[in-house]
């Protein structure tokens, strides 16, 4: 069977939802819901290179890059909040995190 | 005993397994090995790390964490399966369908992926390229920022002070009575 553009697209999807799954099933633990984001735009990357692969586009793969580099930031900075927050209240659990009331 | 020369025997580099896997990976213009290798190594390498080493630190109670698995389930399940069905759904039915179902092949033959990349990637996306840096350095910087802290009570060495500092503020004249003892305070001492 050849491979085509909907088995990727379809994979993507699969990995897509299962971010959402994570997000869903598991709403008390924050570093579980930083893996689930990072699932997410994994998902998007491979969408990403299969059309750029298929439409014969760079362009595509080069947005995957920057959407690399944005998500190593991104969970940079969020692990670095994660820690500066269990330092000072002492649980990372996301129904103590309730602090700004606006 | 004759001196005949011994063939010389070379071997050319694509002929060896990894010489014809490099050959191969260089040339491949469709799998696009370049880029996937480069998301593994950086997810394996530096996130996935990244990961491990603040669960490690955290000490988190993951059970306590886990506990509202099975109530979270039945609405997680339902809005994943929705939105997996959905998606499916486009990949086959919408606009896809317009799109060709093979890899297009590269117009240039000689230049393989990676190279290709590197072609947009310095000269028409520079000055993203320059972000995407700048967004790094920043992530950087404001993880060091938020994560740094000065234990209070630590001694460190004051460069700046030792350098700034005279005989007239580091001797004191005592007067000792005869037969008397001097002892420093504390205050000479700590300087």
């Amino acid at each position: 069977m050849e491979i085509g553009l909907s088995h990727y697209l379809t994979v993507a999807a699969c990995l897509f939802t299962l971010g959402i799954l994570g997000i869903f099933l598991n709403r008390k633990n924050v570093i579980v819901i930083l893996m689930s984001v990072e699932l997410m735009l994994l998902a998007v990357n491979i969408n990403l290179v299969a059309f750029s692969s298929f439409l014969g586009d760079i362009t595509g793969q080069v947005f995957a890059l920057f959407i690399l580099t944005v998500a190593a930031a991104e969970a940079a900075i969020g692990l670095a909040i994660i820690v500066v927050y269990f330092r000072n209240r002492g649980s990372i659990a996301v129904e103590d995190i309730n602090m700004m009331k606006g | 005993m004759s001196a005949a020369p011994a063939p010389i025997v070379t071997v050319e580099p694509a002929q060896t397994p990894w010489g014809r896997f490099w050959r191969q990976f260089a040339e491949s213009r469709l799998a696009m090995l370049g880029l996937a290798m480069l998301l593994v190594i950086v997810y394996v390498g530096a996130v996935a790390v990244l990961f491990l080493f603040v669960v490690m630190m955290l000490d988190v109670d993951f059970a306590e964490l886990r506990a509202g698995f099975i109530q979270n389930a039945p609405a997680g399940l339902l809005v994943a399966g929705i939105l997996l069905v959905e998606l499916i759904a486009l990949v086959f039915t919408g606009a896809a369908g317009a799109i060709p179902q093979t890899p297009a092949v590269a117009a240039n033959g000689a230049v393989t992926n990676t190279e290709e990349i590197g072609r947009v990637l310095y000269t028409k996306y520079v000055y993203f390229f320059q972000a995407a840096g700048l967004v790094l350095l920043v992530a950087m910087v404001g993880a060091i920022v938020l994560t740094l802290r000065h234990k209070e009570g630590v001694k460190r060495q004051s460069i700046a002070a030792q350098n700034a500092r005279t005989p007239a503020a580091g001797m004191e004249m005592i007067k000792v009575a005869p037969g008397g003892a001097v002892v420093p305070s504390s205050e000479t001492r700590g300087k």
